[in-house]
């Protein structure tokens, strides 16, 4: 190592030590490093924490706040791993997989995703109505309706949220979660 | 006296030290504690913001929001205490952050409450919404520099050394001015000791004057009392016989008044002023006078019955009358008359009333050049060996001390006239006490045993028969401690002591033993010394003063017999 190259070798040193504006950033994980099928499920889990349900939303005070995932085998079977043994608003969490042949099936669940292309969504957000039910369609899959909706932005997973919607069916969202939103509808 | 002193003042100087120190020492806590409250005031903010920032990044957590999470560390890049931030994953890993200045951000971290490491304060709290852990955020920020805390102090940490240095040099300065007072005390206590001493001495100087004519004087006594005793013992006639002894009495008389006037002049007094009346003054000083100066000096008095008291030292009024009396005898060799006159002179002393005591002579006179340095000390016109030259020093010293003036008017060949003026006394002085009149002899025969303990013979012997005389059995001892050893209450009704005598132990040492083993044994102590005479009335003992008559003898025994028994 030269003289020259030792010196600018410190000055470098110096410099990263003591620069007054250095930014890091890990670099971004690759997404096809988790599927998108994690991801979502990823954030129907989280999202139990971010929403406030009515007391009638639960048929007893012990009953456990359900995540119901209907035409997303894959999608279900990760938020089965994660609500494992989770709480959540001081509830159990649990997943489910409904039929979306049979649109009664929903009416205990809390978060409903409606997965990709179910021809049945509109009978199924037909059958909750008004109830206390955090609904969530996904553009990408060709759902529609739900009151958070997956869209992809710039190759990443994120959400619009209808808060109107959100009203009607008598559910409180965070603050945070709709800080995070690519866009919140009215 | 000096050693307390000077350990006072070094207790001053400690003090004060020790004030000051403390001083410091209560302002450094104080600092120290300040510095303590604001390190953790800056502790709870940059908590507080770590929290504000895990609150806000919770939703961009959740949902991988990096942007979110990227302006909210943008917001808290702002504020230039805060050194580095980073957001980080549930899994620990990092999201996103900045560093401004300082080490980079750690690759993980653990949640920990505010922690100051080196320089930097830094803090990581962990990210939750509700039950669900989603990461931590972590604030790294500056500690408060040096120079801004020095800052911060500075004012009033000087002002605090500045009141400690007042603190400490006041105590110096205090302590210093006690030294200095201290000295001033011992110098004023070493002086009056000096002054002292030289008052006694101008007395002695005086007595010394005199010494020559007294035992002229004396010898003119003894030698009537000699040959008044030689024809006594030659006469047999009756009516001669009685003028003899008259003869002889009257000049044992003069002597004893004497020696008690020159005891009383030389003893050693304080300097202590009082009212007195002059003329009472001199007339108890006038046989002084009269014996001592010389047989062919004559002294006249011319004194206004109603002179106004004075308030000076009686004993250096005496001195000073005896010394310009002197003064006058020696200016009269071949003899003379000393006038002395005192008379009231209305606004003589700077407008105020004054008391004129002259006292003129006959002799040759002395020059203007001669009274001009009259009263300069050791200035004499006396020949070598008769004079000192301090006698009208002392004059002067003592009449300007009590407020006076004195002057020498003279012309050669026409007598010398001294006038002293003293600042009149308004109070009257006090009525001098009777002599105490001694009671008619009682002639009944006492039968008292008394031991006599007196060491000369002559005298032990007079007093024996006197004591016979009285109807008293006598026995005596020469010695104090021959008395204390064969002393027997039974036997002894009272003890007749000499005061000052040769062996172990003294009249008044004996007579404080006898008391202490009888206190109810009536003693009576002999003694020609006024001094030994205060020490034992001090003490509570009855005192004769030598030398004494037969009646004298008698009315003090009886008093003290019927007092005691």
């Amino acid at each position: 190592m030269t003289h020259a190259r030792a010196l600018r070798w410190r000055v470098f040193a110096c410099a990263k030590i003591f620069g007054t504006a250095l930014v890091l950033m890990m670099a971004a994980p690759a997404l096809s490093a988790v599927s998108e099928a994690e991801i979502k499920a990823a954030y129907l889990y989280k999202l139990a924490s971010f929403v406030r349900w009515p007391d009638s939303a639960f048929v007893e005070p012990a009953a456990p706040l359900r995540i119901c995932i209907a035409g997303r085998p894959d999608v279900y079977h990760v938020v089965d791993g994660l609500t494992r043994g989770q709480d959540a608003a001081g509830r159990h969490l649990s997943a489910e997989s409904v039929n979306p042949a049979r649109p009664d099936t929903v009416a205990h669940c809390q978060i409903l995703y409606l997965g990709e292309g179910e021809t049945a969504v509109p009978a199924m957000l037909a059958q909750i109505a008004q109830a206390p039910v955090l609904t969530v369609t996904d553009r990408a899959g060709g759902t529609h309706g739900g009151i958070i909706e997956f869209v992809l932005v710039g190759g990443n997973i994120r959400f619009t949220i209808h808060r109107q919607s959100s009203e009607v069916h008598q559910l409180v969202l965070s603050s945070k979660l709709l800080a995070v939103a690519v866009s919140v509808e009215p | 006296m000096s050693t307390s002193g000077g350990r006072l003042f070094r207790d001053y100087r400690m003090t004060t030290g020790v004030l000051a120190v403390l001083l410091l020492a209560v302002s450094l806590v104080l600092a120290w504690q300040a510095e303590r409250q604001a390190g953790l005031e800056r502790s709870r903010q940059i908590n507080v913001q770590a929290q504000i920032l895990a609150e806000g990044v919770a939703g961009a957590l959740a949902f991988d929001d990096r942007s979110t999470a990227r302006e909210l560390l943008n917001a808290l890049e702002l504020n230039d205490d805060i050194q580095a931030a980073g957001v980080y994953g549930a899994q620990g890993e990092m999201i996103a952050g900045y560093v401004k200045q300082g080490d980079p951000l750690p690759r993980h971290v653990r949640p920990h409450p505010p922690a100051i490491a080196g320089l930097a304060l830094s803090v990581v709290e962990p990210v939750t919404q509700g039950t669900l852990k989603l990461g931590n955020v972590y604030i790294r920020a500056t500690v408060e520099p040096w120079t801004r805390r020095i800052s911060r102090y500075f004012g009033i940490g000087a002002v605090l050394v500045m009141a400690a240095l007042l603190v400490a040099a006041l105590g110096a300065s205090y302590s210093s001015a006690t030294a200095a007072n201290q000295r001033l005390q011992e110098e004023i206590a070493a002086r009056e000791a000096v002054e002292s001493q030289l008052r006694q001495a101008q007395k002695m100087e005086a007595i010394g004057q005199l010494t020559g004519s007294v035992a002229h004087d004396f010898n003119n006594m003894l030698m009537a009392a000699s040959s008044g005793l030689e024809l006594l013992e030659k006469s047999a006639d009756p009516q001669r016989t009685e003028r003899l002894k008259r003869g002889i009495r009257e000049a044992l008389d003069r002597g004893a008044r004497l020696t008690q006037q020159l005891l009383t002049f030389a003893r050693r007094a304080p300097l202590h002023r009082e009212v007195f009346d002059i003329r009472q003054r001199l007339a108890n000083l006038s046989s002084l006078l009269e014996r001592s100066l010389r047989e062919d000096v004559v002294v006249e008095y011319d004194l206004d019955p109603a002179l106004w008291a004075v308030e000076v030292d009686p004993s250096q009024f005496d001195v000073a009358v005896v010394n310009i009396a002197v003064n006058a005898r020696d200016a009269m060799p071949k003899g003379g008359v000393i006038r002395i006159s005192a008379r009231n002179l209305d606004r003589a002393i700077n407008g105020a009333d004054a008391v004129s005591i002259a006292i003129a002579d006959e002799g040759g006179g002395m020059t203007p050049e001669q009274i001009e340095r009259a009263f300069e000390p050791f200035f004499t016109t006396k020949g070598v060996g008769r004079g000192t030259g301090l006698g009208l020093s002392q004059v002067y010293g003592f009449v300007h001390g009590a407020g006076g003036t004195v002057a020498i008017e003279s012309r050669p060949g026409m007598g010398t006239t001294v006038q002293i003026l003293l600042p009149r006394q308004e109070h009257a002085a006090p009525v001098a006490e009777p002599e105490p009149a001694i009671a008619p002899a009682d002639d009944a025969p006492v039968h008292w045993r008394v031991l006599l303990v007196e060491d000369d013979d002559a005298v032990a012997e007079f007093v024996e028969q006197m004591l016979d005389e009285l109807g008293c059995t006598v026995c005596r001892q020469p010695r104090a401690e021959d008395a204390l050893r064969s002393f027997d209450r039974a036997a002894v009704d009272l003890v007749l002591s000499d005061m000052v005598m040769p062996g172990m132990y003294n009249g008044l040492e004996m007579a404080r033993e006898l008391r202490r083993r009888c206190s109810d044994l009536p003693i009576l102590l002999m003694t020609g010394y006024s001094s030994a005479a205060n020490s034992a009335t001090g003490e509570g003992f009855a005192v004769l003063s030598k030398p004494f008559t037969m009646a004298t003898l008698a009315a003090q025994l009886r008093e003290l017999m019927s007092s005691d028994g």
